[in-house]
């Protein structure tokens, strides 16, 4: 089991600049395949919440990323101090033209579990995906 | 941002870059309403570069998509790697956009 810890100014920039760190982290790890591109989406996703919806003063601030690639799964916890949410948002897709609304769908349809708990005011995102997922 | 394109007669074949993210989607976005503006709007947007693609990348091709209509056009999508395609499917955009894995086939489509 391996873990990678980041810090990410809540930037466009700065999300891909970590989503590719943490894609190379796991792909010295051996993961590979359909699992590491839907790694890549699921970060780049969770994090784009944060930056479009983080409603802090200057924006989203510090979020926090650990990624944990163990032998059957990986697990990434995502931290930030915005707004809490109230409740994970749902699953279904946006119409057809709609411009945005795919984030959560997304996150949804190509994870095996999406844990969410709010504690001292900073807000925990925890994301798991299978290795072998098809 | 500069995205490299093809004139074929009334189509354009326009490559999209290896990443198309949150980051650089208001460049990609810009550059595509640009060549519309410009009166090609007839677009193959070519995938086969594309490695990593978020939703707002997506919103990228259907903000494009959307452009390109009103102006009378039309897009189509060409060249997918299994990945974006699955990406794709999931969100069910290969219910708006056809989608072709042979640049002339998707040419001949656009020009008729």
């Amino acid at each position: 089991m391996s873990t990678l810890r980041l810090t990410l100014w809540g930037t466009p920039e700065e999300v891909a600049d970590g989503v590719a760190r943490i894609d190379a982290f796991c792909g010295e790890a051996g993961l590979a395949g359909p699992v590491r591109f839907r790694l890549q989406v699921c970060l780049a996703e969770a994090l784009n919440n944060i930056v479009e919806h983080g409603d802090r003063e200057g924006g989203a601030g510090p979020i926090g990323v650990a990624c944990r690639l163990g032998t059957r799964c990986l697990t990434l916890r995502i931290s930030d101090a915005a707004t809490s949410l109230a409740a994970l948002p749902g699953a279904e897709l946006p119409d057809l033209d709609a411009e945005s609304g795919r984030g959560w769908p997304i996150l949804h349809r190509w994870t095996d579990g999406i844990g969410y708990r709010r504690r001292a005011g900073v807000n925990r995102l925890y994301l798991t995906l299978r290795r072998d997922a098809a | 941002m500069n995205l490299n394109s093809q004139t074929q007669g009334n189509v354009d074949v326009v490559e999209l870059p290896p990443r198309l993210v949150m980051a650089d989607a208001p460049g990609a976005r810009n550059a595509l309403r640009e060549l519309i503006g410009q009166g090609r709007r007839r677009l193959v947007l070519d995938l086969g570069n594309v490695a990593y693609i978020d939703s707002s990348g997506l919103s990228v091709l259907i903000s494009t998509l959307k452009a390109a209509q009103a102006a009378q056009g039309e897009v189509v999508l060409l060249n997918p790697s299994a990945e974006v395609r699955a990406l794709i499917e999931l969100t069910r955009l290969h219910q708006v956009f056809e989608i072709f894995e042979d640049s002339a086939a998707a040419v001949t489509r656009l020009a008729s």
